[in-house]
């Protein structure tokens, strides 16, 4: 268990001003069985109109429109969280979890990721848990964290061609393996102890329960992390999507610190 | 009811325009045909410049086929009559099926006109369709505001039109009275110097007709 | 039936007809072209017992459905039972993740239903298709009774025919019951959409505005209708006539520039009812189509009264087995597409066409469906001066509203060539009335 303190900073830089910008953003962490959320706090600019709901995977998103000519958009959030009070996240019947077993159109699997399943067999007694450990242990070994080569729309099968990638891809990857087992998974975004941006890993469905993983550094997910939504796919999870009127070249920076309370 | 978007306002505002535009240039191409007949066969040269549209047609024959249903010529009454049908097609809910009706008509004759060897005859039937138009605006259109709109379409291009004709002082102050009379009856934004400087312009000793046509483009605001 | 006087008038029918510009638009070469829908007058006529059976049917079919609908984005209890297979319903194109745990206004996911049905030369009714996204149609039978009417009054005294020109009022109900509050609205992708006649037709008579996406717009949580001169009315029902991937760019297909951002969001609210509900496209895929029976049988306790035409799933082993065997006297059809396409006959393959589908068939078995091919009675056109048998389809409009409500008329689509099954008016083919009998 860990007492973590946590800050989000986005910057949307636009070259030249744009107007009439709706957005939804998914950046607000909420108290979970494994994590208690306090001290939330959101500055969204421009911030003309803004309201709160949660979407249909359960994850608080913040709809908001800004009318008026504006050349940047930002969002800081800041809070704490004590993360590590359970291993795993109530998930109900199985049932009930069949849409997290069926493919995207990000991890509908190829060529390439049917050959990569092959190299497994498993005894009919091997658990969820240990079937997608077994492919994170793989992935692991065989695909490499590089920078740059992968962008947001990279799907699973285009990542594991290229050997290599970012969370996302390794998240991707190992929904699309797990899925192929028949093995209900979902995406989850969410910070990560230290500084840098934000980060992806996988929850897979064992026994009524969601067990987080994350393949980016090979390890069950303790108290480092700090979940902000779930979904399919990284598209059910993006943190902030919008619309606009303006012909514009935006660039954006995000800047996401976790550090532990009192340290 | 009684809500008009500002996309509809726009529609009704350029279907009184249209209309208005393909019912009195086809009173004038009538009168210029007449004379083409066998007295004057070259009047469309003219023609052209009374209307201030460019003269791109090389004969009598070629004139008649281009300018009445050339579709590809902006200034012809086929596509002047197909943007009066483009608005009001897309108006159905707001002015009824019935009115619309009368301009997918007039759309129908027109197309008959140029099958035929006595044009001016189906011609006159895209007239009659029209003024069943304006009639049935007139008649049948509950909401004052829609039938305003259309009738400062229609009153917008008539002084236009006028202007450019150089019109008798009396007429030219009819239709400014007319329009003058009719704008306020909209939510339309108008500038009202400009309404002023119109009825002052047709009072003048000596009418200014290219002012007129300025003032009357720039009537409205976006 | 009495003899009719209507058919000498088919030509002033027409005429009429496209003076009202009843046309629809479609795509050739790239260029957009209105086309007229060319009436037969010859009527389909159903007696008055015949469609009081048909009416039973097709309520119970349009509950049953809404039923699953509601119960797949809640709490899917028809999975837990295993009485639909899963994959079946999340790998239907017409499945949304985001319509989970959304109730619509009033519980209603159909408000508009076109139930296509077939009859066969047994005299019996088949169910061919459920459409429960956007269904079009109602108004070409509906502008041509007025029509008839009004070519030929005597068929009209002499016949007792069920007026069908209330359909506007049946939507008008529908549409009120759910409305949250403000006024009704019909939204369409604009003029160049091939249903935009009906579009522009039903606001008319439903008295509804209709308006394009741009006129809309989302704020404090509710939808509002901007008019010319600056004022913001709110808005309670939207009758869209967009599909759902192009209603909201926020929460459907990013690119889509005829919808309205955050509309979905404040409709998952309660804030505005959607006509049709989004995601209700789960029901009408042609594989969930196998399963409506049982869904009668699941949430009605009831047997169907009107039945599937005999449908089988590759998909279960021992109908794999019955479409191999039986392959060239059935029908195949991939369940991912609409309008006719995607549909093949087992009998006309060539022996390669025929070896590459059963490969396609046994590697992707979830993605056809196969039935018997129904031999349709027949129903006669004008050809000229002649009377001449040809396919016709029949759709029939349920609409829920308090009550469900089916239309005492529908949509009969007919196919020229004498040698086509398919009727959709994007492949040729022309309509016609639909009489039912008032004694």
């Amino acid at each position: 268990m860990k007492e973590l303190r946590f800050s989000y900073e986005m910057k949307l830089t636009f070259d030249t001003p744009i107007q009439k910008h709706r957005f939804t953003l998914k950046c607000m962490p909420r108290t979970t069985a494994r994590q208690e959320i306090a001290d939330l706090q959101v500055a969204v600019f421009p911030e003309e109109f803004l309201e709160e709901d949660e979407d249909s995977f359960g994850n608080r998103c913040i709809f908001g429109h800004a009318e008026g000519l504006h050349d940047c958009f930002s969002v800081k959030m800041t809070g704490c969280a004590r993360t590590g009070l359970h291993d795993r996240e109530p998930a109900g019947e199985l049932y009930r979890a069949g849409m997290y077993r069926c493919q995207t159109d990000y991890t509908r699997p190829g060529e390439r990721l049917c050959a990569f399943a092959e190299q497994f067999s498993f005894a009919p007694e091997d658990s969820n848990l240990t079937r997608a450990m077994t492919f994170m242990e793989r992935l692991y070994a065989t695909f490499s964290y590089v920078q740059g080569v992968t962008d947001i729309y990279t799907t699973a099968e285009e990542a594991l061609a290229l050997g290599k990638g970012v969370c996302q891809d390794y998240a991707h990857i190992l929904l699309s393996l797990c899925r192929m087992e028949r093995i209900p998974c979902r995406y989850v975004v969410g910070l990560l102890m230290g500084e840098g941006a934000s980060h992806a890993w996988v929850e897979v469905y064992e026994d009524g329960y969601w067990i987080a993983l994350d393949p980016t550094n090979h390890l069950v997910v303790d108290d480092a992390h700090i979940c902000i939504s779930t979904g399919r796919d990284y598209r059910d999870c993006t943190i902030n999507q919008g619309v606009f009127v303006g012909n514009t070249t935006q660039t954006q920076e995000a800047r996401v610190s976790v550090w532990e309370a009192g340290v | 009811m009684g809500i008009i978007s500002v996309e509809n306002a726009d529609r009704l505002y350029w279907l009184g325009r249209y209309s208005e535009r393909v019912y009195t240039t086809i009173r004038l191409f009538a009168k210029s045909f007449d004379d083409m007949i066998d007295s004057y066969l070259d009047s469309y040269a003219e023609f052209c410049k009374n209307l201030d549209i460019p003269n791109i047609y090389t004969s009598r024959d070629n004139f008649i086929e281009r300018y009445c249903f050339d579709e590809t010529d902006p200034n012809s009454i086929y596509s002047n009559l197909k943007r009066a049908y483009d608005n009001g097609v897309v108006l159905r809910e707001e002015i009824g099926s019935e009115t619309v009706s009368y301009i997918q008509l007039a759309v129908y004759e027109l197309q008959r006109a140029r099958e035929s060897q006595a044009p001016l005859v189906e011609l006159q039937r895209v007239i009659d369709n029209i003024l069943a138009f304006w009639g049935i605006v007139d008649d049948s259109i509950d909401s004052e505001n829609v039938r305003n709109i259309i009738k400062v379409g229609k009153r917008v291009e008539r002084l236009d039109l006028y202007g450019r004709l150089h019109m008798s002082r009396e007429e030219m102050q009819r239709e400014v009275n007319r329009l003058a009379g009719r704008i306020p009856r909209t939510c339309l934004r108008y500038r009202e110097d400009n309404l002023k400087v119109l009825s002052q312009i047709v009072s003048d000793p000596v009418i200014d007709y290219c002012s007129i046509v300025q003032k009357v483009d720039d009537l409205l605001e976006e | 039936m009495r003899e009719v006087d209507l058919y000498r008038h088919t030509d002033t029918v027409n005429e009429l007809l496209a003076r009202y510009g009843v046309k629809f638009g479609i795509y050739k070469n790239n260029e957009f072209k209105e086309q007229l829908f060319p009436f037969d007058a010859i009527p389909r006529v159903i007696g008055q017992e015949e469609f009081s059976y048909l009416e039973k049917g097709l309520k119970q079919r349009v509950l049953a459905l809404n039923q699953f609908i509601c119960d797949i984005y809640g709490a899917k209890q028809i999975i837990r039972d295993k009485v639909v297979p899963e994959e079946f319903v999340y790998l239907s194109s017409g499945y949304l993740a985001q319509c989970e745990g959304v109730m619509p206004s009033k519980g209603v996911y159909t408000h508009i239903a076109g139930i296509d049905l077939v009859q066969g030369k047994n005299r019996e009714w088949y169910i061919l298709e459920d459409n429960l996204r956007v269904p079009s149609g109602a108004s070409y039978p509906m502008i041509a009774r007025e029509l008839c009417r009004r070519s030929s009054p005597r068929t009209f005294q002499d016949n007792h025919v069920e007026d069908n020109r209330n359909y506007a009022q049946l939507l008008r109900a529908a549409m009120d019951h759910v409305n949250t509050g403000g006024h009704t609205v019909i939204l369409t992708p604009g003029r160049y959409n091939a249903a935009y006649f009906e579009h522009s037709y039903l606001a008319e008579q439903t008295g509804a505005h209709l308006v394009t996406g741009s006129e809309l717009t989302v704020e404090n949580d509710h939808l509002y209708f901007m008019d010319y001169s600056g004022r913001k009315e709110p808005v309670g029902a939207v009758y869209r006539r967009i599909s759902d991937e192009y209603l909201d760019p926020m929460n459907f297909n990013r690119e889509s520039v005829i919808g309205i951002p955050h509309i979905y969001d404040i409709y998952r609210k309660g804030n505005v009812a959607l006509l049709n509900a989004p995601g209700n496209g789960v029901a009408d895929d042609k594989g969930i189509y196998y399963f409506v029976p049982k869904m009668i049988r699941y949430y009605l306790g009831e047997e169907p009264i009107l039945q599937n035409a005999p449908t089988y799933l590759p998909f279960y082993e021992e109908d794999m087995a019955y479409v191999l065997e039986h392959f060239d006297r059935l029908v195949l059809k991939d369940v991912a597409e609409a309008g006719g396409y995607g549909v093949v006959f087992g009998s006309g393959m060539t022996a390669q066409r025929k070896a590459e589908f059963l490969a396609l068939l046994k590697k992707e078995p979830r993605r056809f469906i196969a039935q018997e091919v129904i031999d349709f009675l027949d129903i006669d056109i004008m050809e000229g001066q002649d009377r001449v048998p040809r396919k016709a389809d029949l759709r029939a409009f349920v609409l829920l509203g308090e009550e469900p409500m089916v239309w005492k008329s529908g949509l009969t689509r007919f196919s020229r060539d004498p040698d086509s099954f398919i009727v959709n008016s994007s492949q040729g083919g022309g309509f016609k009335d639909t009489w039912v009998l008032s004694q």
